[in-house]
């Protein structure tokens, strides 16, 4: 818990890794509780020229690489997802296609008038990109603003390539390019947080939820300076959370998958001759994780259903890879998890998504159960294991796992190699090892390779509590409100575009707490109290 | 020391005002003043670390160019990027490979690398575009560790690393921006290309301006991110100025078609001749490429591409695991490198009279990361000021001593380079 570097969620294996305090990339300590100066990052770019102009296929490659190392390392993190030297040329290029598609296919709705007899050519381009400022900008042009986009244009022979030109400098502007808070009026006061305008609030609730643009629903409470009361807030986040065309290319897709890890299943790869099925199934596990968490949010259900949900949304393939009744049609769709009988999955510990992402190539590996349980223990359980010491780590490199052994007898002699590690695997390696009837691709198997009998049972770290199965380790940890911290501290991150610092997390456990007290927590209640935050509603002042 | 005969190559064209392609211009610069003149340094880099059985399994790939190359033997890094003796930590052993110092891992850890000091400073290199970074395919994230890290080779400076390209049409993009391919002397694009770099440019002013009446009103943590921008801004339009001041824009050197292909193999062999093209037009004279990012866990690496591998985990673990996989990977890129040095050596000038090589990984084996016995290949007479076709023992030198004596070569005499350095090591320059 540093200033600076932030809480450490999930932790991890490697020594020095990340998490050191002042590592990020602005020189000097950055002031707590302050979000930095945000750059769109590539999802919310395109997200926002999709809304904007009506963008499609916009090259992936072309818009800045989005960094992220430390923390929680989401790709919100706006100290990390910065422009690099090349950027500005990319960029240009990028915003030169969107443009030009754009006008050339009727104007995106901006073209509101020709110059003619009945308007001039000055005031039809002041109508004209006041309309479009608006939008691009997420918040009305100021009027100099105005003055120097419209001159620009007036200084082309061509009008609308004098408009075309003035709309390629609003996509590379920063206040375009950039969530901009500007706190000068507040640091000038001397005081040591600035209050979101209502539009900064806008582009604050829109990208958190969507990665995009607030759409005019946002944009017209902004302007009637409604949005941050209290009841408007409130029924504004349901409605964005109702929107699932929406939460599904932001909050719901981008989310889950940087949580639990399964955002690079794409990069994640089997033995080939023996797991035939996975490397077609990938797309459809990641859109099955992702559907739980839209849902959950759209349907404002407990936040434990993730781990406890007896349906999911599959596809007909990945419904025979799991052993259910298969769906009409192509798409997804919604299917009752074993409606009769042992349940073999419930939520997503049970989803080919997390099971695959976080396991080897090759069967019966010891690191697979290992990695696995780390995940289990760090980012579902909110309790990380401490990384290894030297000393631990020059046994473990001695250690060879013995192939007649299974799995569990090898990780168990692992565990008896001498220095702490005993006592550190006994925090995670039951997780991994109760999940051991799904095979790397996450497929169910009651046996291993040599056909011995899978054992899922163990002991639950911390509660002491007995395991039996998978799905009965998800109800064990669905009963905690660990997951409820841990989700919190990543949606707070996400949403706030920073690391969580530590009056975060006391406002994160307050909430967590008192929806508990009262019942489950909600998804909406907690997305609600979150942003109704100070922390969400305020920037602290940073240095001048 | 004056030399009059160094005419840039912009006032030259200016003068002549027809097109004509650097080949030419270079033969016209006396030979034997360039001699003991390096003019071009390229860095090439893989990771893992060689086989267990050492550089003597893999360099026979390098056969076909060996006369013109120098096999430093045995170095030692003493500054590697983690507490001695863990594994993971150094995962990204090029951090003090090319900074000389023990970053701690962490981007504020970092130094100027030796391919910026070189692109800065040396005499024969500065004034071409800098900061080109290249490499096939970055790395997924790595476990808590810095994806920045694992894949920049080239640092400005502290926190401030040179992001890599990997697609090859943005690389030919921004080399060969304002000598786009094409017939020379074609009024009608010369015309079209004109006007777009012109509004390009006013484009470009407005940004400007739009950065500068914001920038007042951030505080100071802010105002860094935005002066990155603005300097990104300033520095393209300088670029486009630059290029509007020719007399002609298209066809001054014969670029190649931009470059398509997606899988690893096609962007590698794509970057390679990118960046032999960048040194033949005189666009560059100070390049990295990696071939992998640091470790290069995941499966499509080796596995995808080395014929003869078997397996599905990828080259990373075989280097811990398996030698055998782990020895075709690295002869397989050693291979590739041949094929890119016969490029250099046979394309329209011998590059490799003029260049300096260096073709290296941080760890000597992928086994156990160790960090003595590394050897590095220096390829190329770097304008006369290498000596090449031989071996060196280095009898345990810092790896850094081999930096000072590059740095020597190309006219930096006692540059101080990293920390922990004795010397220049004897028997590489003339």
């Amino acid at each position: 818990m540093t200033p600076g570097g932030g809480m450490t969620p999930g932790g991890g294996m490697t020594p020095g890794g990340g998490m050191t305090p002042g590592g990020g990339m602005t020189p000097g300590a950055l002031t707590e509780g302050r979000t930095l100066l945000r750059r769109l990052n590539r999802r919310e770019y395109t997200n926002t020229v999709r809304d904007l102009l009506g963008a499609t296929n916009v090259p992936q490659d072309s818009l800045p690489v989005d960094w992220v190392s430390k923390g929680f390392g989401l790709d919100t993190s706006a100290d990390e997802i910065r422009l690099g030297p090349d950027d500005p040329d990319r960029l240009h290029d990028v915003a030169a296609a969107i443009v030009k598609t754009a006008l050339d296919s009727g104007g995106a709705g901006y073209l509101t008038c020709t110059p003619g007899s009945a308007t001039d050519r000055a005031t039809c381009t002041r109508q004209i990109l006041t309309g479009f400022l608006r939008k691009a900008f997420r918040r009305p042009a100021t009027p100099d603003e105005l003055t120097r986009f419209t001159t620009v244009a007036a200084g082309i022979t061509d009008w609308k390539n004098g408009i075309a030109v003035a709309m390629k400098i609003a996509l590379l502007s920063p206040q375009f390019l950039f969530q901009v808070v500007d706190d000068s009026a507040a640091a000038a006061a001397n005081q040591a947080q600035h209050r979101l305008s209502d539009y900064e609030l806008a582009s604050r609730m829109s990208y958190g939820l969507w990665s995009s643009m607030p759409d005019e629903t946002l944009l017209g409470l902004a302007e009637r300076k409604e949005l941050s009361k209290p009841g408007v807030l409130a029924a504004q986040i349901d409605r964005m959370l109702k929107d699932g065309a929406k939460t599904r290319t932001g909050i719901a897709s981008a989310l889950p998958g940087q949580w639990l890890g399964y955002n690079l299943l794409d990069q994640v790869e089997k033995n080939a001759t023996m797991f035939k099925q996975f490397p077609a199934l990938r797309g459809a596990m990641k859109d099955e994780t992702n559907a739980l968490f839209e849902n959950v949010l759209k349907e404002n259900l407990p936040v434990d259903e993730l781990l406890t949900a007896d349906y999911s949304f599959v596809t007909a393939s990945l419904a025979t890879f799991y052993g259910l009744p298969a769906p009409g049609g192509s798409a997804a769709a919604r299917v009752a998890l074993n409606p009769m009988g042992q349940p073999q999955r419930r939520g997503l510990l049970t989803h080919g998504s997390f099971l695959a992402a976080h396991s080897e190539s090759e069967p019966e590996q010891i690191r697979t159960p290992i990695v696995r349980g780390e995940y289990v223990a760090g980012k579902l359980a909110c309790q990380a294991p401490p990384a290894p010491g030297v000393a631990d780590l020059a046994l473990a490199e001695k250690f060879k796992a013995d192939p007649n052994l299974t799995l569990r007898q090898n990780l168990d002699n692992l565990g008896k190699i001498g220095g702490s590690c005993a006592a550190c695997h006994s925090l995670f390696a039951p997780y991994g090892l109760a999940l051991e009837n799904y095979d790397v691709s996450g497929k169910w198997r009651t046996a291993d390779d040599k056909n011995r009998p899978i054992v899922a049972a163990g002991v639950m770290p911390g509660t002491g509590k007995p395991i039996e199965s998978a799905v009965q380790l998800a109800g064990l940890l669905a009963e905690d409100t660990k997951l409820e911290s841990c989700l919190a501290g990543y949606l707070a991150s996400f949403v706030l575009g920073r690391n969580v610092a530590p009056k975060d997390q006391a406002l994160l456990d307050e909430i967590v707490q008192r929806r508990s007290a009262m019942g489950k927590l909600k998804s909406t209640e907690l997305v609600v109290d979150l942003l109704s935050s100070d922390a969400f509603l305020a920037n602290a002042i940073g240095r001048r | 020391m004056k030399r009059s005969w160094q005419i840039p190559r912009r006032t030259f064209l200016k003068g002549t005002g027809v097109s004509i392609g650097l080949p030419l211009l270079n033969a016209m610069i006396p030979v034997k003043a360039r001699a003991a003149s390096p003019q071009r340094m390229l860095f090439l880099w893989h990771p893992n670390g060689v086989p267990r059985g050492g550089p003597d399994t893999v360099l026979p790939q390098l056969d076909r160019v060996k006369d013109y190359m120098t096999v430093v033997r045995s170095m030692t890094h003493a500054y590697h990027d983690g507490p001695p003796g863990v594994n993971g930590a150094n995962h990204c052993g090029f951090e003090s490979m090319y900074t000389g110092v023990m970053t701690g891992h962490t981007p504020a850890g970092y130094a100027r690398t030796i391919d910026q000091i070189l692109a800065h400073e040396a005499p024969g290199l500065k004034g071409k575009m800098l900061d080109l970074a290249v490499i096939p395919e970055l790395g997924p994230a790595l476990k808590d560790s810095s994806q920045i890290m694992c894949n920049a080779l080239s640092w400005r400076g502290p926190n401030d690393p040179v992001i890599p390209m990997s697609s090859p049409a943005d690389f030919f993009k921004k080399i060969f921006q304002g000598v786009t391919p094409g017939a020379a002397a074609d009024p009608a694009a010369e015309q079209i290309e004109r006007l777009r770099l012109t509004e390009k440019r006013t484009v470009l002013a407005g940004v400007s301006q739009e950065v500068k009446s914001l920038k007042g009103k951030l505080g100071a943590e802010d105002r860094v991110k935005l002066d990155e921008y603005l300097t990104g801004v300033e520095g393209l339009d300088k670029q486009v100025t630059a290029i509007l001041g020719k007399t002609q824009i298209i066809g001054s050197c014969k670029a190649p078609a931009a470059q398509a292909g997606n899988d690893y193999v096609a962007k590698l062999e794509a970057l390679q001749s990118l960046v032999v093209k960048a040194f033949e037009c005189d666009i560059a004279r100070v390049i990295s490429l990696m071939h992998a990012p640091a470790a290069a866990f995941g499966p499509s690496f080796g596995a995808k591409y080395v014929p003869g591998f078997t397996g599905s985990q990828g080259w990373h673990p075989a280097s811990h695991d398996n030698d055998a996989m782990h020895t075709l990977v690295v002869q397989w890129h050693y291979k590739k490198v041949e094929e890119m040095m016969l490029q250099m050596k046979n394309g329209t000038e011998n590059l490799l009279e003029s260049t300096l090589v260096s073709w290296g990984t941080g760890i000597s084996k992928g086994l156990s990361h160790a960090m003595g016995g590394i050897h590095n290949v220096l390829i190329g007479k770097g304008g006369g000021a290498f000596k090449t076709g031989q071996n060196i023992a280095s009898n345990n030198a810092p790896l850094v001593n081999l930096w000072a004596t590059v740095l020597d070569g190309f006219g930096l005499k006692g540059r101080s380079f990293g920390k922990g350095g004795t010397g220049i090591i004897p028997g590489i320059l003339t």
